[in-house]
């Protein structure tokens, strides 16, 4: 064979330390019955190049004693054994005896061999948290509410950061989808995890910087509103040339005309939309953009469109079109730019979305005396979020379950007559449940001859948004007027055009249109040559590995912090915010609250 | 005071061997201190029935030495055979080989998951791994025509061929073994604290040892040895391309997560192998006797496996000598036991993976 070294007996051993000397990996070895001797072959792989073996051949005559080498290397002991067994061949100086095991070697003796090994434990890989797959952004919650427990209020912030631009924003905003999945609220109460964004966001600081390489590549993005905002600042930090246009007179989409000043005051709105600009973000406000092929030619190498969805559904019932019936969307888009907006005492929004809520609180905010809202099912069904419709309650907002207008009777001949200021009286339906609709809600239907008249000053109409964008745009859209994206990329039907926001999926959150937005950011990189990666910052603390860290949680039931929040009274005055943020020894309170599930036991 | 020594017998009939092997365990109180390994209980005596049958029969004889590496250990012995006969393999052929073996592996890894989930007592877990096995033996049938057996190998190539069809077909039921593998088999092994418990730590083999005790396979890769023999390039493998997997940790848990994670590789290396695989010929004529002497390794699920071929240029062989990877890394086996509490031998036996009807022939 190739690579074989014949040797005698007596070379046998010293052959066999030369390849342990040269660090040779013993494979196995075989012998032959040729009759009068046997011959054995050792094979060893060399260390420098595993092909070809080396062979070590040795013959002995059948009544000769063979050396063993399992005092050079262990393992053959084994097949010298089995040796024994099949050929009946002696063999002489064995180490490894089964019956006292590892009993003799040249450096090892039994104790060394038998020690267990030194070891280490690794840190665990963290566990999947419930929190962190709701959240749409893909947030690390339990290390971000960690850090808060700790103190650490700039790690938490920099965690956040890591998927999401906007903490203040969100701290304020987001719907929290993470607390409804919080595995402590089986036992005890949620996290009050939005809580703890908005109180790092007001503590810590966190420096942006762009650490790409400018590409020279331009993007061009209509819609300034959280989906448009995160491409913006995501595509900035992969050194592309950003351009925002943006029809209104101010930037932030719905953030800005649908939320109201309460919730999210607009001086953090601003804040966070100079961060994005301070990154070298250009944003064009009163610019409407009529035609991509514009932006193409203008030299723009990818549009994104995240124009969001601004057109109120019609209620589709006989006397809509009357001046004192509003849709929300130009309701609070007017209140929220500054424009006077004539309510009266009485008014009535339709609806039992966030935007209907909104627009019943706004309405008290502007001096109605009376506002209610109507809604065709039960509080069961309602899209609202829990706890604004509790705070809107606890203002004195009146819901109504189970009442769908019919028609809106103008009664100003009468009221004429009357002198008094024009009424408008709306006559509903009572209404009861039915099967279940194609989305898993049940379906309201009217109930005969239940029809009643109650009349008011204003109707609000807030029964659903869809995406408005111009037809010239030549994209592929769906139902609602919604855009056609690959769901991965967000790619639309034209090359270089993506989308991002409520224009793909009718309305929704600000945290999801991050997400999309980001997601889009992504794709355009890839797009434009890069390799679509978000760099984030890493974060080099030294962190708890088991959940026994925390023993002194056990057993204790503990209760979700409470948001203080502005006086009622107070509230109604004007647009103050109404929740007031944590101080220090809450926030850290809350964040050693949590159970830490992303640890191991 | 010296403790009293208890002598307990593992096996050979056990409730986690599905295979015979018999451990004697030492112990003092519950502390196993010394193991004597006693095999021999299916010896069949392949290596002799190999020198009487003729050397082409041999290729289903060692189909059958060994259930879930059958593929592999025909392939070994036919690239065995080509190398005394100077045979060169069409490379359709090639790259088909690398193909099957890769679904060997995962249809062994898998069945190694599912006993080991077993052995722990963890029914639920061994029944979705057998489940997901169950589309890879489907492949199998679909490709070779056998679940188990796929008996594809022949001298001087592969029986049969895969067409475009069969290979979309495959890479479909891929992609859903893969969801079932991301879905529970992964996160379950590697991130259940239960299954950490018993095996993060335990078992330790570490790299000099291994070296030293000559461990082959998953068992020395999860201590940091990076001896894989597909490095080698043998059949395909250099065209496909492939880099071993290795943990350093050497403890129950990197053995099992140098497993997962070559689960996954296999699933990276079977499409790659069809979609790379040129058109030709999958079998090419072989005339005469083999002669002289050769040894072929291959890379078994379960480590390295050697085989001594010597002909003498008639129609049998005059010597065959198959060295399996857990021969190998019974020593291993042996040093990882000592120290150990009692409940914790089946565990650690079955760590090494056993495959005592390879390791006897």
């Amino acid at each position: 064979m190739e690579n074989e070294i014949l040797v005698e007996k007596a070379e046998l051993v010293p052959a066999v330390q030369r390849m342990l000397a040269e660090k040779a990996r013993f494979g196995t070895a075989t012998c032959l019955d040729r009759g009068d001797k046997f011959e054995i072959v050792y094979h060893f792989e060399p260390q420098e190049s595993p092909e070809p073996l080396t062979h070590i051949r040795v013959s002995i005559a059948k009544e000769d004693t063979l050396p063993s080498i399992s005092s050079i290397y262990f393992c053959a002991a084994l097949i010298e054994s089995e040796m024994q067994d099949h050929f009946d061949i002696q063999i002489s100086g064995t180490a490894f005896d089964f019956q006292r095991r590892f009993i003799r070697s040249r450096e090892s003796p039994e104790a060394e061999l038998l020690k267990p090994a030194s070891y280490e434990l690794r840190p665990p890989a963290r566990l999947p948290v419930r929190c962190g797959e709701a959240c749409p952004a893909g947030i690390d919650i339990p290390r971000y509410v960690r850090f808060i427990g700790e103190g650490k209020f700039a790690e938490a912030l920099a965690v956040i950061k890591q998927a999401l631009p906007f903490p203040g924003i969100l701290g304020r905003v987001c719907f929290a989808p993470c607390e409804n999945a919080c595995r402590q609220s089986k036992q005890e109460e949620t996290i009050a995890i939005r809580m703890l964004k908005r109180f790092v966001y007001e503590k810590a600081t966190y420096e942006e910087k762009v650490t790409a390489e400018a590409t020279h590549k331009r993007v061009a993005i209509i819609g300034s509103g959280p989906a448009g905002l995160t491409a913006a600042y995501y595509l900035a930090k992969m050194g592309h040339g950003v351009t925002i246009f943006e029809a209104l007179p101010q930037a932030g989409g719905m953030m800005r005309v649908g939320i109201p000043a309460y919730r999210l005051p607009r001086k953090i709105l601003d804040d966070e939309i100079d961060m994005v600009k301070k990154l070298g973000v250009e944003i064009r406000t009163n610019t409407r953009v009529e035609f991509l092929d514009k932006l193409f030619s203008d030299g723009y190498q990818a549009t994104l469109v995240a124009t969001g969805a601004h057109q109120e559904m019609k209620m589709g019932i006989a006397g809509e079109e009357h001046p004192k019936v509003m849709d929300c969307i130009n309701f609070l888009r007017d209140v929220n730019f500054g424009q006077p907006v004539e309510l009266g005492n009485r008014v009535v929004v339709i609806g039992g979305g966030n935007a209907a809520i909104d627009s019943a609180r706004t309405a008290l905010r502007l001096g109605a005396k009376e506002v209610s809202i109507f809604y065709r099912r039960t509080s069961a069904e309602m899209p609202a979020h829990r706890s604004e419709v509790e705070e809107a309650m606890k203002e004195g907002v009146k819901i109504e379950f189970l009442v769908a207008p019919k028609s809106v009777l103008s009664k100003s001949a009468r009221q004429a007559l009357a002198g008094g200021s024009e009424t408008i009286t709306l006559e509903s339906f009572r209404m009861k449940l039915g099967a279940p609709d194609p989305g898993g809600r049940p379906h309201p239907e009217p109930i005969e001859g239940s029809e009643f008249r109650v009349d008011f000053d204003s109707v609000i109409a807030a029964i659903g948004q869809h995406p408005e964008f111009a037809a010239q745009f030549k994209l592929k859209t769906g139902r609602e007027n919604v855009i056609v994206v690959n769901s991965r990329t967000r790619a639309t039907s034209r090359k270089g055009v993506f989308a991002a926001g409520d224009v793909i999926g009718g309305p929704a959150s600000v945290v999801e249109a991050v997400k999309t937005g980001k997601e889009a950011a992504i794709s355009i990189d890839k797009y434009l040559g890069g390799d679509g990666i978000v760099r984030v910052e890493e974060i080099k603390v030294k962190e708890p590995t088991s959940r026994h860290t925390f023993i002194e949680r056990w057993g204790r039931e503990s209760k979700q912090v409470e948001m203080p929040s502005l006086a009622i009274e107070d509230r109604l005055s004007g647009f103050d915010e109404v929740e007031l943020g944590l101080s220090e020894e809450i926030a850290i309170a809350e964040g050693q609250r949590c159970w830490r599930c992303d640890l191991e036991e | 005071m010296k403790m009293a020594r208890t002598v307990i017998p593992f096996g050979p009939q056990h409730p986690v061997l599905p295979e015979p092997i018999h451990l004697k365990l030492e112990l003092e109180d519950e502390k196993v201190v010394g193991v004597t390994p006693v095999i021999g209980y299916i010896h069949r005596g392949i290596e002799k029935a190999a020198e009487l049958n003729s050397f082409r029969q041999n290729v289903s004889l060692m189909d059958r030495i060994c259930g879930i590496c059958s593929f592999i250990h025909a392939l070994t012995y036919c690239q065995g055979i080509e190398a005394l006969m100077g045979v060169e393999v069409p490379p359709r052929a090639r790259f088909l080989r690398v193909f099957w073996s890769e679904l060997s592996r995962t249809h062994s890894h898998l069945l190694w998951l599912g006993l080991f989930a077993d052995a722990m007592g963890f029914e639920s877990l061994f029944m979705q791994c057998w489940r997901a096995r169950e589309i890879i033996l489907d492949i199998s049938e679909m490709t070779a025509g056998h679940r188990i057996i796929q008996s594809t190998c022949t001298i001087g190539g592969v029986k049969r061929d895969i067409d475009k069809e069969m290979s979309n077909e495959v890479n479909r039921r891929l992609l859903a073994f893969k969801g079932m593998m991301d879905k529970t088999i992964s996160p379950v092994f590697l991130h259940d604290p239960t299954i950490k418990r018993r095996i993060a730590g335990k078992g330790v083999l570490p790299k000099e040892q291994a070296e030293l005790l000559g461990a082959v396979g998953p068992v020395a890769r999860g201590s940091g040895v990076s001896i894989d023999i597909r490095q080698t390039g043998y059949a395909a493998y250099k065209e496909v391309g492939f880099e071993p997997v290795v943990e350093t940790a050497g403890d129950g848990y990197a053995r099992t997560l140098v497993r997962i994670r070559e689960v996954y590789q296999c699933l990276e290396l079977m499409p790659e192998a069809l979609s790379m695989m040129p058109d030709g010929e999958i079998l090419v004529r072989v005339d005469g006797y083999p002669e002289g002497e050769t040894v072929s390794r291959c890379e078994q699920p379960r480590g390295e496996v050697i085989y001594y071929l010597r002909g003498n240029g008639t129609n049998n062989l005059e010597r065959l000598k198959i060295r399996t990877p857990t021969f190998a890394n019974i020593p291993a086996l042996l040093v990882t036991l000592p120290g150990c509490e009692l409940a914790d031998v089946p565990v650690l036996t079955l760590l090494i993976d056993p495959c005592i009807s390879c390791t006897e022939r």
